[in-house]
């Protein structure tokens, strides 16, 4: 069963609160999917729906909601920047999960510009005890580049290819000026963080939280190989942290097949590790 | 702006009422029919961006989502159109009961304006947004997308084959029932009920492509103007095919008939 909640301060953030299947497994714990560009809650192709509710299924409640300015909930004329405003709603989010319902733990899921999302929030929030980010930040290694020149002396043609595309700018109006502007969100904005304070970022929250990173072959300009994030960061796999590698799906998960793989390995996960 | 569930408690619908900032004796009521697939999603800030200019004037606005697409309940592959055709006359049920206004103004987006010119509801205005009357050309359309889509190498690293799957056919991130799809195919004029007082054609700068049975559907009607824009909306593109549709001339263009009519 699905409740739509409004919160925020002036009740301006528009979220569907996915109930718990009778099994309610995991009573404290509550996964949040956050806003992936500028799609709204729904997700692209209905990813979030259909992961809210498969979620639900396996016994723990699922929230998904639109930060201002995005989707269903209103833009607010604010002088914070779009990561610090996303930041403070995902605070208020689980503050209003913990007063409505009781939740104390809280699992973030972002895709793409989300996946930048959960990082910053599980860094100030100490609610968020796990998170999984799905095209995350993402640094070229040498491994990356010797595989990348491998792959043109092989098919010349590829040279004149762009081979990726980013789903920021996929999903910004941008011809005659947007909401994103209207907002102040910069439509492309990934920017990416220097490597060394991700990567140490990264190792302190890995002290006491939890962390499975999903890439895809749709990220095949910055990311080629299965474990390029461990170079990344010369972290290696452990209890706290795993990595799956999808080569085969896009950066959008737009077909079925690729989705109902990411939906079952994102669900087996949080209930076998994040909880 | 106020987001309910309405319909039945087993499959409820999405929707969202935007009251009037101004009351008074110029009050409106219009129901925004959205479109399907993947044209929902690049209209979806669209939409909630003409309901909010609208309801900054005189017009109360009911948005929403069918049954199986965006926030409602379901699942796509288990929708059709009978039940989306029942949607669109539940959804003008809650515009009149929330505005208690009962000659309602209907905007409908692409297949949407196919789904509402086929529900028998009273329209006062009538606006179809580069409208989709050819069903056959329309889902001839989309699976040459899905194709094209397949074999993108700026979007695969691997070679994607088109899965086929019982009784259903994947289109552009949505399954679709063979049924749904057949309905869709057979969309043409003569399904539909043109019974409005007036009618405007709003068109992107690139919505040729339905041309021929638009004429035929359109001569029969007397009271048609039409709101060109001068943005294209790439319905038919493949670079397109993630990228929202955010014409904001054609939006205001679009306000200023409906508030000012």
């Amino acid at each position: 069963m699905e409740r739509i909640v409004t919160l925020g301060n002036d009740a301006s953030l528009v979220g569907i609160f996915t109930e718990p299947q009778a099994d309610h497994a995991k009573p404290d714990y509550c996964v949040l999917i956050l806003n992936a560009g500028m799609v709204h809650k729904a997700g692209p192709f209905r990813t979030h729906v259909q992961l809210a509710r498969h979620i639900a299924s396996t016994g723990m409640a699922a929230f998904r909601f639109d930060y201002s300015g995005i989707g269903d909930s209103d833009g607010k004329k604010s002088t914070d920047s779009f990561e610090q405003r996303s930041v403070s709603e995902i605070n208020m989010a689980t503050d209003f999960l913990q007063q409505q319902f009781g939740y104390t733990k809280f699992i973030a899921i972002g895709f793409c510009s989300g996946a930048d999302d959960v990082h910053r929030a599980m860094l100030a929030n100490n609610q968020i005890v796990a998170g999984v980010m799905v095209d995350g930040y993402a640094y070229k290694t040498a491994r990356y580049h010797l595989k990348k020149i491998s792959e043109k002396l092989r098919t010349p043609s590829s040279w004149i290819r762009a081979p990726f595309r980013i789903l920021a700018g996929l999903f910004s109006g941008g011809k005659t000026g947007s909401p994103a502007e209207e907002f102040d969100i910069n439509p492309n904005f990934r920017d990416l963080p220097d490597k060394g304070k991700t990567a140490s970022e990264l190792k302190t929250m890995l002290r006491n939280k939890k962390m499975l990173f999903i890439y895809t072959g749709g990220l095949q300009a910055l990311y080629n190989y299965e474990s390029q994030f461990y170079d990344m960061y010369g972290l290696r796999k452990t209890p706290s942290l795993e990595l799956i590698y999808y080569p085969e799906a896009d950066h959008t998960f737009i077909l079925e097949k690729h989705r109902q793989i990411m939906r079952r390995d994102i669900s087996n996960w949080i209930t076998k590790h994040a909880v | 702006m106020n987001p309910y569930y309405f319909s039945s408690s087993e499959t409820p619908l999405y929707g969202v009422y935007h009251s009037p900032a101004q009351m008074g004796a110029n009050e409106k009521a219009i129901l925004l029919c959205p479109p399907v697939g993947q044209d929902y999603i690049r209209t979806h800030r669209a939409m909630k961006f003409l309901a909010d200019q609208l309801s900054a004037g005189s017009c109360h606005v009911f948005r929403f989502d069918y049954f199986g697409t965006g926030d409602s309940s379901g699942d796509m592959q288990d929708a059709d159109i009978t039940v989306w055709q029942n949607n669109i006359r539940e959804a003008a049920t809650e515009l009149i009961d929330n505005s208690g206004i009962t000659e309602i103004d209907i905007l409908a987006v692409r297949f949407g304006a196919a789904l509402a010119a086929s529900v028998d509801i009273s329209v006062k205005r009538f606006f179809m947004w580069d409208p989709v009357f050819d069903g056959r050309q329309y889902v001839e359309e989309i699976e040459k997308l899905h194709t094209d889509m397949l074999h993108d190498n700026d979007r695969f690293s691997t070679q994607q084959t088109h899965d086929k799957n019982d009784g259903h056919v994947e289109l552009l991130g949505y399954m679709y029932s063979n049924n749904l799809i057949d309905a869709i195919r057979n969309t043409c004029p003569e399904n539909m009920t043109l019974t409005a007082r007036q009618y405007y054609l709003v068109d992107s700068a690139d919505s040729g492509s339905d041309q021929l049975m638009r004429h035929s559907i359109l001569n029969g009607i007397n009271k048609l103007e039409t709101i060109n824009g001068d943005m294209p909306a790439s319905w038919s593109e493949l670079q397109n095919l993630e990228i929202a549709y955010l014409p904001f001339r054609l939006i205001n263009q679009v306000k200023e008939v409906i508030l000012q009519g």
